[in-house]
């Protein structure tokens, strides 16, 4: 959740677990596991594989946390940390040396979140639409929008997330909603036109 | 779940996977077990509590016997699968809610009050309500009810055989809509105080994420918030025994005692203590000795549904004792612990700061 309360809370847990306080350690389980998780199912379908990583990277933050800093958003360090156990572990399985993020595709089934007054004949038709537009965005993009809108992270860390600079992380974003609008916002049967010619 | 939309939000969602409450607790076992306690004893009894194990002997056996079950037959759905429904819900925003059958019921008021009559009746703050149900042929498994109630909300649930149950700001309360004929069992996160109608035929059992407290006729409270590793019994009357949810450990609890559980560190004690402390909030006031404020912020924090910021490292270390009355809202509740602790406040835009007074 991630109500104003939520954040203020976390980097409250944060800080605790930091000054070794082993409640807040559990707390911070508790909160996050979750979202970790997903985000991992993200790249690596194999949920054992995830659930893996999320443990390592529990024990790893535990036998780290006296030289942890202090951050004012806990959730985006950890799900870059999760993101980067994924590719360490992906690594050691697969006895690569090196994986580059982009060896990691972000792969997931896309809706439309109908607004609470939408007519429902409306919200079959845009999620029809929708998931078309979805399959013209690549993985990255899809990626930056999950984090930016889903997850709720700044530009800012949306571009730390993927490697590139902020601008870049800002129009990826823009160009990616950009798509989104033009195929939700054509009229029907130029959408159905588009299908059939392809 | 409930989150503010970002302006340019193109209204795109991608599927969550579901992480299973069971899986996650495994999970935590492994984590804990590689850092926090080296040494795996799943469930430490404290010096007190071993003593009442082996002086309990006997009695403990005898559970053991009776309730086998638990871990039998793991492919057969059993209603005590309640444990794995999700609970997880934002106690910050709404009204309290019941879900019964097709129905949910939304109560404005600041005090729900649901009484279960007979025969599916039931009532909600007075007023009938008929939730439809599936037919008793094609009901295969119990049907569970829920009552939600966020901070700054409280209410009372009777029932259908009579027990009746104060449930506090910020918890969720899952039970049958109807109790089995050999069994009655009710799950909790947060805090509920139980006065359980005596029926030998049919033991109450109260669940938390940990525990189970078993019940014949008794009256208890029960603290079990989701985010605090502290979850706490204390027995007023009859007797009840409490055993991990493992079925490993079980402790007899007498009149007056507190029985206490650190899910984080798996460590539980037994002590003796005026249970007033722990039951007076049912009735509009908190009954505190020596309770630390970072605690008692907490706990007033959930009763008004206002954000209290202070350190808590800070904080831990003072107490205060006294009557708290609850009734004038939480400046008054305040400017009360204010008389005897060092502190001051600011309240903005529906938060409270709370800080040490400097001399």
């Amino acid at each position: 959740m991630l109500t104003q309360f939520m954040k203020a809370d976390i980097i409250n847990i944060w800080d605790r677990f930091r000054q070794k306080d082993d409640e807040a350690f559990s707390m911070l389980f508790e909160t996050c596991a979750e979202y970790l998780y997903r985000y991992g199912r993200k790249f690596v379908s194999d949920d054992d594989f995830v659930r893996d990583c999320v443990q390592e990277l529990f024990i790893k933050l535990y036998n780290n946390r006296a030289s942890l800093s202090p951050t004012t958003n806990p959730r985006f360090y950890l799900l870059l940390s999760m993101k980067n156990t994924i590719l360490d572990a992906l690594c050691k399985t697969r006895r690569m040396t090196y994986l580059s993020p982009d060896d990691l595709p972000f792969v997931a089934e896309g809706y439309y979140l109908p607004e609470d007054d939408t007519p429902e004949v409306t919200m079959t038709v845009t999620g029809r639409k929708l998931k078309l537009a979805l399959e013209t965005l690549n993985a990255r993009q899809k990626e930056a929008i999950y984090l930016r809108f889903q997850l709720g992270l700044s530009y800012d860390e949306v571009s730390k997330m993927l490697g590139i600079n902020y601008q870049s992380a800002r129009n990826l974003i823009h160009r990616s909603i950009s798509k989104i609008r033009s195929t939700v916002d054509t009229p029907d049967n130029i959408v159905k036109n588009a299908r059939t010619s392809k | 779940m409930i989150r503010k939309l970002i302006s340019d939000d193109p209204r795109v969602r991608f599927e969550e996977p579901d992480l299973p409450k069971a899986r996650k607790r495994e999970m935590w076992h492994i984590i804990r077990k590689a850092t926090v306690k080296k040494n795996p004893a799943r469930f430490l009894p404290s010096p007190r509590a071993r003593m009442w194990i082996l002086g309990a002997a006997a009695a403990v056996a005898a559970v053991l016997v009776m309730l086998p079950l638990l871990d039998e037959k793991p492919g057969e759905k059993e209603y005590f699968t309640i444990r794995d429904i999700e609970t997880d819900f934002d106690p910050t925003v709404g009204d309290v809610l019941l879900k019964s059958g097709d129905r949910t019921v939304r109560v404005e008021a600041d005090h729900a009050d649901v009484v279960y009559e007979s025969e599916g009746k039931m009532t909600v703050n007075s007023q009938e309500i008929t939730p439809k149900r599936e037919d008793a042929e094609e009901k295969r498994e119990i049907e569970i009810d829920q009552l939600i109630v966020p901070y700054g909300k409280m209410a009372s649930l009777t029932l259908d055989d009579g027990t009746i149950i104060w449930v506090n700001s910020g918890s969720k309360l899952l039970y049958p809509s109807t109790f089995a004929d050999d069994k009655r069992e009710v799950f909790l996160i947060g805090e509920a105080y139980f006065d359980v109608a005596k029926d030998e035929n049919r033991p109450f059992t109260l669940m938390t994420d940990g525990l189970n407290v078993e019940v014949r006729g008794t009256s208890f409270n029960v603290s079990a918030y989701g985010n605090e590793p502290l979850q706490t019994v204390a027995l007023v009357s009859g007797n009840v025994d409490v055993r991990d949810e493992d079925g490993k450990m079980t402790c007899q609890m007498a009149p007056d005692q507190l029985f206490s559980y650190n899910r984080l560190l798996g460590e539980t004690g037994i002590r003796n203590v005026d249970v007033e402390e722990y039951t007076s909030w049912i009735h509009g006031y908190l009954l505190l000795r020596n309770e630390s404020l970072d605690m008692l912020f907490t706990r007033i924090g959930r009763h008004f549904n206002v954000r209290i910021n202070y350190d808590p490292l800070q904080m831990r270390n003072i107490t205060v004792s006294g009557k708290l009355d609850l009734q004038y809202g939480i400046g008054k509740a305040l400017e009360t612990i204010a008389i005897t602790a060092p502190i001051t406040w600011v309240e903005e835009s529906g938060e409270v700061a709370v800080e040490l007074r400097s001399r």
